[in-house]
């Protein structure tokens, strides 16, 4: 418990009182979000997590007063610490609040920064505008700029004041986003709001950043507004955590507790729609349904129609904020009156339950899997750009070496799961194998005929049995075609008689959808029916192989989950095989039977699914498990142990020896010169292959430390 | 940056080579013999045989296109068939004037387009914003003789506000500047429509873009965002546009030379081509396609200047 503060002002930095937003569109209004209150302390990091069309966004902006035009907060306050109700203050003074006593981290800082102006001359245009508030003399030109360059320095820009001068452009996805957030401590701000600041890095990329946020709250003793749809990120990183649901807070929780011990069925539902360790090799639960657009203050629980533990109750009134243990919960289960209905306390596992019960009602047509593999790769390489400069040989560049030597090979109606950072060339290798690409050597066997030798005839031919499922689900639909005639576009293209083709309903029941959505057009789906729209188009011709090029991005966990089990019941009911790129290791362990870990162009690690999860034996493929949200224990000290420093390196500048070695925590001597050949862990037994020299220890168990003594000799015998 | 600019010289270079090639040749290639144009329909075949001699027009065609090549680059565009001056110095005075009129169209295009459109679009909605769109609906479809028609008659001769015609002389430069006035606003016209139309709508994309989120979370002053963020940014579909809008003005100055009756090289060439005065015509057209090339390379060159991600591409290593 704190000591007795001697602080003049205790309580919140940032307190939200019964705030209610409402949205007006020309007939409608909508309720985004619907008496809120929050409190947020000195120096503590709050997340606020949901799916998406909750109102954690709206929160944020309105906080800011940055609302669209057509946004009002019609009750409710929202005060700061020192400045009182913010709505209260004048335009002017709330505009020097902003950057200066809030200042917010946005999602993608791709787009967030000013592509035509140098992060320099965007950092002295935030600290100019507030001049007028600053200390007097700290104004001049160049204190304003060593503040900067002391800010970027902090989040860790190497070579600061270069990278003061350098245009957003020229700085990778997560440095761009270290630079944002050295923005947003310039002025050493009371309250940071994080909007989905981490979603759009890679897992290591987003340990590197939740790292550093922990590190300036430690320093600074900035408070965090933390909004993510990630319960896995939220739990590691947030002191405490409110779930929200259609506009209102229905849980907070401490954010150790989200994934150990969730209370409300809807966190609990979140819970079982994430991949983590627990849920290897299992179904997701999908949890059905989608938030409702609210019109007015609920009268009953809102996530009623969803919820798999409702009773009659819950559609009669609406749940207050019930205190339970060391949080509080929106559920009538937990309220002191009506609680003795529910015999139990709902938990993730009802809604698991649900999902395995719900599996064996489908037809399953099991395909015995053959010997003979459906898609083998043999030394696959794929290099772009580079050759000599045609003026100036000297200033000869290096290919991009996307994939670099990748060899496999898959069975029939297998799922191999293929993991790697952006920049793995993971998406490549996909592109190449169903011949969106043409490789630069190597060979592509498909059904034992080669993909690169093939004739316009076989082209046309395999383009039928080999079908890519596209990233952008939206931008590989086309906006003015119905949903139907986009189905059966493949028939006519491929020219197939009646009798083989199936009809709309037929393709949009195979991918759970509705009928009526046959006359939709693509702007009116929802990210997932998006998404499951494209993969009945690539099903539409009953092909061989799928490959899916991260099929869940962008989606809310639920339907994430939806799309994952949709893949796997194809390929239970048809036979289906299924090549699966994803940055997320979790995901894939899912559904996948064999995974295959890529790092910047080269397999690194290989083998059947429940073999790489239990025994990693690639330092890279470890370091990616342990950053997997883990309900069973805070996994902080682990995952500080293992972070990888750093990011994949420069595309035409490979490291030397092991590509890995200038991140890797267990990287030797040895590791910087020679370059270690994926082969067997285990002699004899091939079924798992890894690149490393010391995969035998890795595999072990050996944390880095302990490999250190033993190195010299180990190194010696198995790289030679 | 530097070698983007030589490669695009080059290329321009190697357009005007072409150009000039095309135009030495280009006698040979269009119907009635020049020398019986000039001598009329009785001149003896000796008569005839001697002024194509000298005219260069015996010889074989491609040492006519390297004579007219050869003598272009050293300024010399040879000799007007009819008044036998040398055609350098016949188009002096008419090419000042057309570059005149051309520069003052495209200043004034810009500084009253530009404004517009941004006024549109942080009024957006409201009533400026209506006029200004209803404006531009109208400007875009009158071609540039119809509003000068239109402006003579207001200003000339209904009111007789401005003078008429002619283009005056630049020593009386009073006199010289009122008689731009209404040619100049007869081209820039249909550009002031174009611009707000462009402006607005790519102003407005760039305030709802997400970095302009970032400056208001930021504190940024309105004006800051709208004057210095945003239209940095919504210029540069505009610099693009020079070089269309080099072409059209030029273009345009032909028919507005026509109507005003000014001097200039739009009403010179076309004198020529009713006398079949190659020469004149060839030098013109000439003129004309430098301006346009020299148009284009400023506007790709600029448009390759504002935005960093381009300029600087050949800065070797990606930083970080
Ligand atoms: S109140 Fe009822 S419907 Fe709402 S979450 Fe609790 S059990 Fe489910
Ligand atoms: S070879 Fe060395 S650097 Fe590469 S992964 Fe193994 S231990 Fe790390």
């Amino acid at each position: 418990m704190p000591e007795p503060s001697l602080s003049p002002m205790p309580g919140p930095v940032l307190a939200i009182d019964n705030l209610t937003v409402a949205y007006r569109a020309a007939s409608s209004r909508r309720l985004a979000l619907d008496n809120v209150s929050l409190a947020l302390q000195p120096s503590e990091i709050l997340g606020i997590v949901g799916e998406s069309g909750c109102g954690k966004s709206t929160l944020g902006m309105t906080i800011l007063r940055l609302l669209p035009a057509n946004g009002h907060v019609t009750a409710g306050t929202i005060s700061l610490q020192g400045h009182g109700d913010l709505a209260q203050l004048s335009r002017e003074k709330m505009r020097s609040v902003r950057g200066r006593e809030i200042a917010v981290i946005f999602q993608d800082p791709t787009t967030s920064l000013n592509p035509r102006l140098s992060i320099g001359t965007q950092m002295l245009q935030v600290q100019r505008a507030h001049a007028a508030d600053a200390a007097p003399g700290s104004g001049s030109a160049k204190t304003l700029r060593d503040n900067a360059v002391g800010k970027l320095t902090e989040v860790g820009l190497p070579n600061a004041a270069r990278a003061f001068e350098r245009y957003p452009h020229e700085f990778s996805g997560g440095m761009r986003q270290r630079v944002m957030i050295a923005m947003a401590l310039l002025f050493e701000p009371k309250v940071i709001i994080a909007d989905e600041a981490t979603s759009a890095l890679d897992v290591t990329l987003e340990a590197q950043v939740l790292e550093l946020l922990l590190r300036l709250r430690e320093t600074h003793g900035t408070s965090l507004l933390f909004i993510s749809h990630d319960l896995g990120v939220v739990s590691q990183l947030c002191d405490r955590v409110a779930v929200m649901y259609a506009g209102r807070v229905v849980e907070e929780i401490p954010g150790e507790a989200v994934l150990a011990t969730p209370r409300h069925p809807y966190t609990q539902a979140l819970q079982a729609a994430v991949p983590n360790r627990r849920s290897r090799g299992q179904r997701l639960a999908a949890i059905g349904g989608s938030v409702p657009d609210m019109t007015e203050p609920a009268q009953a629980c809102s996530f009623a129609p969803r919820c798999i533990n409702a009773m009659a109750i819950c559609a009669e009134s609406a749940p207050e904020l019930y205190p339970y243990d060391s949080g509080s919960v929106r559920c009538f289960v937990y309220s002191p009156s009506a609680g003795e209905q529910w015999s139990q306390l709902p938990s993730t596992e009802d809604w698991r339950r649900r999902e395995v019960e719900a599996v064996p009602s489908r037809s399953v047509t099991q395909v015995e899997p053959s010997d003979q593999p459906l898609l083998e790769v043999r030394e696959l390489m794929v290099h772009f750009g580079g050759g000599g400069h045609r003026w100036r040989p000297g200033r000869a560049r290096p290919p991009v070496r996307a994939v670099d030597g990748v060899s496999l090979s898959l069975s029939r109606s297998h799922i191999l799961g293929i993991v790697g950072e952006s920049g793995s060339g993971k998406t490549t290798l996909g592109e190449a194998v169903v011949k969106l690409l043409s490789p630069t050597s190597g060979s592509i066997m498909f059904a034992g005929r080669d993909v690169t030798h093939m004739s316009a005839r076989e082209t046309f031919e395999f383009r039928r049995r080999a079908q890519m499922i596209f990233q952008n689900p939206y931008s590989s639909l086309s906006p003015r075609m119905q949903v139907g005639s986009q189905l059966t576009e493949p028939y006519k293209i491929h020219k197939l008689p009646q009798a083989q083709r199936r009809s709309v309903e037929e393709l949009l029941a195979a991918v759970d959808l509705h009928s009526a959505l046959r006359s939709a057009y693509p702007g009116q789906l929802s990210g997932g029916q998006a998404r499951r729209v494209g993969i009945a188009r690539a099903l539409a011709l009953e092909p061989d192989l799928v490959v899916a090029d991260e099929p869940t991005a962008g989606l809310d966990a639920s339907a994430a989950a939806s799309t994952m089990n949709l893949l796997t019941d194809l390929r239970a009911r048809m036979g289906l095989t299924v090549v699966l790129i994803s940055h997320n290791l979790s995901l894939v362990t899912t559904s996948a039977d064999e995974v295959c870990v890529m790092y910047f162009g080269q397999v690194v690690e290989h083998g059947d699914t429940a073999t790489v999860t239990a025994n990693p034996a690639h330092p890279y493929t470890k370091a990616l498990l342990a950053l997997a949200p883990d309900p069973e224990r805070s996994s902080r000290l682990e995952r500080r142990r293992l972070l990888m420093p750093g990011e994949i390196p420069s595309p035409d500048d490979p490291p030397t020896g092991c590509r890995f070695h200038p991140r890797c925590t267990y990287s030797q001597e040895i590791c910087s010169r020679v370059a270690p050949v994926l082969m067997p862990v285990e002699d004899g037994a091939d079924a798992h292959l890894a690149a490393c020299h010391f995969a035998k220890e890795v595999r072990a168990g050996m944390l880095p430390e302990e490999l250190r003594p033993a190195a010299s000799q180990l190194g010696s015998t198995s790289a030679w | 940056m530097l070698l983007y600019v030589a490669k695009r010289l080059g290329l321009a270079a190697v357009v005007i080579v072409v150009i000039m090639a095309l135009l030495g040749a280009l006698v040979n290639l269009v119907p009635g013999d020049p020398a019986r144009i000039i001598l009329g329909p009785h001149a003896t075949p000796q008569l005839i045989a001697e002024v194509r001699r000298s005219m260069g027009l015996d010889n074989p065609i491609y040492v006519q296109v390297w004579d007219f090549m050869w003598q272009a680059v050293h300024g010399n565009l040879g000799t007007d068939f009819i008044s036998k001056a040398s055609v350098s110095s016949e188009i002096g005075a008419p090419l000042v004037n057309t570059l005149i009129l051309s520069v003052v169209s495209l200043v004034l295009s810009v500084v009253v387009g530009v404004p517009m459109g941004i006024l549109a679009a942080v009024r957006r909605g409201g009533i400026v914003d209506a006029l200004v769109r209803g404006t531009s609906v109208v400007l875009l479809s009158a071609p540039s003789y119809v509003i000068g028609l239109l402006l003579l008659l207001a200003f000339a001769i209904d009111v007789h506000l401005l003078p008429a015609l002619g283009s005056g002389s630049l020593s009386n430069l009073g006199g010289y500047a009122e008689r731009l006035i209404m040619p100049s606003v007869a081209l820039a016209a249909f550009w002031w429509a174009y611009l707000a139309r462009l402006v607005r709508s790519s102003m407005l994309e760039v305030l709802s873009d997400p970095f302009v989120r970032t400056s208001r979370a930021y504190g940024l002053k309105e004006r800051v965002i709208r004057y210095r963020v945003a239209l940095k940014n919504a210029l540069v579909p505009v610099t693009a546009l020079t070089g269309l809008m080099v072409g059209y003005i030029l273009a345009g100055t032909v028919y507005v030379e026509v109507i005003f009756e000014r001097t200039g090289l739009g009403n010179l060439a076309i004198a020529a081509i009713g006398n079949r005065d190659w020469p004149v015509v060839r030098a013109a057209v000439l003129i004309y396609a430098a301006a346009f090339i020299v148009g284009n390379l400023l506007a790709d060159v600029a448009y390759r200047f504002l935005d960093p991600r381009l300029r600087l591409e050949e800065r070797a290593e990606v930083f970080i």
